[in-house]
């Protein structure tokens, strides 16, 4: 590959194309399709960004015969991932981590009383970098909302992956979960997959073949790094595949830089919505270890990873609203 | 339960919930600190503006500066960097203010966190 000048770069930065991507496989209890096109919403409000989507087909017709959204209005590009099943078939983990006929399924909490079990299809995510039609994408799970515009200087950096490395409760307080903060108590730190800013280069590409690598030997790197076993996580498969290409150095570069904005501020499984007026949304933020005890906190034009899935689902013509 | 303890239980959830509403107020505006120049992001603090401002007096055609992941950037127009520094700082600290008196004006948990 032809080396470009540093002006030449810089030149080329503002011809590049630039979106954000979504990735949303229904289950039987979470419609991924749903919280897309809220999140796509938010995107498109504070971003200004086109989106698009990667589902399967089957996500996609139980999505428009039940919903009154376009997703079209959406999303400029809909991707029906067609290898998906099939991938899952194929892969090791589809009989490996299964609860009855289910398989890669994950405990969901919605706020400390109630729980349940959904599989988790997040085996292809690492594909993204092959199924991304821009020069330069942010890959959004679903579950995150876009409440200001600074994830746009992401676009004005010259590094090619770019990641949450720190993440903070709705209390402004270090996550709860240990898991959170490292793969184990003395582990690596845990680098988030939920926003990920990449462009095509060949080091993203790295990046991209080394995430798979590492989902392909999880069992191998689970005995190295000694992170809980059982349900395929991202977030490790990613810290891994960063820790790897640093060479197994902890630090912070200008090749995998953190986003801007971080610490990523999150509302975890068991806190729930309160409220949602015109500007910003009231939570009750749940104490680790006090489940009986919540506090209330508003927040108004802060980026927010909305883990707990069911609250998102009961406030959503309302969480709507913020971004028409 | 005795009326001085309840007062005192609802001062204790006040204070609670200001402190949490001032911290995320604080988080909020050192995300708004944040500029890109020349592909690399700043954060405008008056320590770097004073900085870039000495630069700027003294005439030096260029300087060296750490980005946020402390990666030297060599700044090739400081006076144009130092108008968006200070164009940044003072629109982040112009939203803290707003921001602070909003949540300084609140006396209720209610308020405080926008709760009809």
């Amino acid at each position: 590959m032809p080396k470009l000048k540093k002006q030449d770069q810089s030149k080329n930065l503002s011809t590049l194309s630039k979106g954000a991507i979504f990735l949303a496989f229904n289950n039987k209890e979470i419609n991924y399709v749903k919280l897309a096109c809220l999140s796509a919403s938010s995107v498109r409000k504070h971003l200004n960004l086109p989106c698009s989507l990667i589902t399967d087909a089957g996500s996609l017709r139980h999505f428009e015969k039940l919903e009154y959204i376009r997703v079209d209005k959406t999303f400029e590009n809909i991707i029906i991932d067609e290898k998906t099943d099939k991938d899952y078939k194929k892969d090791h983990f589809y009989s490996k981590y299964k609860i009855g006929n289910t398989d890669n399924i994950r405990k969901f909490y919605d706020t400390p009383y109630s729980t349940f079990n959904s599989q988790f299809k997040n085996l292809t995510k690492h594909n993204i970098y092959n199924l991304t039609p821009y020069d330069r994408t942010i890959l959004f799970d679903v579950d995150f909302l876009v409440n200001n515009a600074i994830l746009n200087l992401a676009f004005d950096v010259n590094s090619p992956i770019q990641l949450y490395r720190n993440a903070q409760t709705l209390k402004n307080t270090e996550p709860d979960h240990p898991t959170d903060k490292r793969l184990n108590d003395v582990s690596i730190p845990l680098c988030w997959s939920t926003v990920i800013y990449f462009n095509k280069s060949p080091m993203s590409k790295m990046f991209f073949d080394m995430w798979k690598h590492v989902k392909e030997n999880y069992d191998y790197y689970q005995s190295v790094y000694k992170f809980p076993q059982g349900l395929y996580r991202t977030d490790f498969a990613v810290s891994i595949s960063m820790h790897l290409l640093k060479g197994f150095n902890d630090c912070v570069d200008d090749v995998f830089a953190e986003l801007p904005a971080s610490p990523m501020k999150y509302m975890a499984y068991k806190d729930d919505i309160a409220s949602v007026d015109k500007n910003g949304i009231v939570f009750f933020a749940n104490e680790y270890g006090k489940e009986w005890n919540n506090i209330l906190t508003y927040s108004e034009g802060e980026n927010l990873h909305m883990m707990n899935k069911r609250a998102i689902d009961r406030h959503y013509n309302k969480l709507m609203e913020l971004y028409v | 339960m005795d009326d001085k303890l309840e007062k005192a239980l609802d001062f204790s959830n006040f204070r609670q919930t200001l402190f949490n509403q001032q911290q995320t107020l604080k988080a909020k505006v050192i995300n708004e600190l944040l500029l890109t120049y020349q592909e690399s992001i700043f954060k405008a603090t008056p320590e770097l503006i004073g900085l870039v401002k000495t630069i700027v007096d003294f005439n030096y055609p260029t300087v060296i500066i750490d980005d946020i992941n402390e990666n030297p950037v060599n700044i090739k127009s400081p006076k144009e960097f130092l108008e968006n520094l200070i164009a940044t700082y003072s629109k982040a600290k112009n939203s803290h203010y707003i921001g602070y008196a909003k949540i300084k004006k609140a006396r209720s948990v209610k308020k405080l966190v926008n709760f009809e």
